[in-house]
């Protein structure tokens, strides 16, 4: 299935969860937000989290800004 | 009398207020967060980068401070808002810098959006401080709006050539009754203490200490004269004039 990671095209298995997701990209979620659909998703309910065709996926961090 | 500065109904103990972008290393920031004395320390949100890991910002700013994200990167009034309701979301807290520019050459802000975002922040909750180009009128529409403070630029962002908006800069001290904190370009602690003599309620300084040699000791630099400009700005300076005035009597003289 497609979905949009970071605003670019992704495909991926479908029904796969977001940790594994994450896990794929080498992501450690502790150190990333993540952002689906644009509703935050707590790192507790990552592991049950269902993608589902067309959603959008974003990964942010604080970084340095003045 | 204790000189007070609150923010939002907050009382704030730094009027320097700290960036945390362009350090050689996040490990200096604590120290220098430290030295600077800053309670106010402003971060930004982006996505992450696959080619290289970056540390969480915030995990070196020390808790006592109020985190401040901006909205950089925003083009418009909708990407400002959507970013400080994620960094709120993402326990940031309530303070946003709102910060909206398309200008990629000199990197001013869109005034007009940055009015609509405070508006619509503002009554979200937020402590909106918003960063804009000096203009009274624009500044008259960010109190309506909401906005807890205004921050005018120096000069444009990251060029350390100090207070060349001075003029505007002293109108909105004059007429706009929000604490008026210059935000940019300021490069030199000189400056910082120009802008604090002439009425400043606070300045926010990024760049002049991030690119330092030493960013400790400039940090330290800072830090004492925003002190010194805000007594001296307490002290009330004196008229200047045209012409000399003796010091001493005119009379007297020990001459024949």
């Amino acid at each position: 299935m497609k979905i949009m990671l970071n605003g670019k095209e992704e495909f991926i298995e479908a029904g796969m969860t977001l940790d594994v997701f994450i896990n794929l990209k080498g992501y450690n979620p502790e150190h990333i937000i993540i952002v689906y659909n644009s509703e935050i998703v707590s790192r507790e309910s990552l592991a049950g989290f269902k993608m589902k065709d067309n959603d959008k996926i974003d990964l942010v961090k604080f970084v340095g800004g003045g | 009398m204790k000189d007070v500065f609150k923010i939002g109904g907050r009382e704030i103990n730094s009027r320097l207020l700290l960036g945390t972008g362009k350090f050689s290393s996040n490990k200096l920031i604590p120290e220098v967060v430290e030295t600077a004395g800053s309670q106010v320390v402003t971060i930004a949100l982006r996505r992450v980068d696959p080619a290289y890991e970056e540390e969480n910002i915030a995990a070196y700013v020390p808790g006592n401070c109020i985190l401040m994200p901006n909205t950089s990167g925003a083009r418009n009034a909708g990407e400002a808002v959507r970013i400080a309701r994620l960094a709120r979301a993402a326990g940031c807290g309530d303070w946003v810098k709102i910060e909206v520019i398309t200008d990629n050459r000199y990197l001013l802000p869109d005034n007009y959006e940055t009015v609509k975002a405070t508006e619509i922040l503002a009554s979200e909750g937020f402590v909106v401080l918003p960063y804009m180009s000096p203009d009274l009128m624009v500044a008259k529409k960010l109190v309506e709006a909401g906005a807890a403070a205004v921050m005018p630029l120096g000069s444009p962002i990251g060029s350390n050539r100090g207070l060349r908006t001075k003029e505007l800069i002293r109108i909105l001290i004059d007429e706009i009754p929000l604490p008026i904190i210059v935000d940019a370009g300021l490069g030199r602690p000189s400056e910082a203490a120009e802008a604090m003599e002439m009425g400043a309620a606070a300045v926010l300084v990024n760049t002049a200490i991030a690119t330092a040699s030493d960013p400790v000791a400039m940090a330290r630099a800072f830090r004492l004269a925003v002190e010194a400009g805000r007594l001296a700005y307490l002290a009330g300076p004196g008229e200047t004039q045209e012409f000399a005035r003796a010091s001493s009597p005119l009379t007297g003289f020990l001459r024949d």
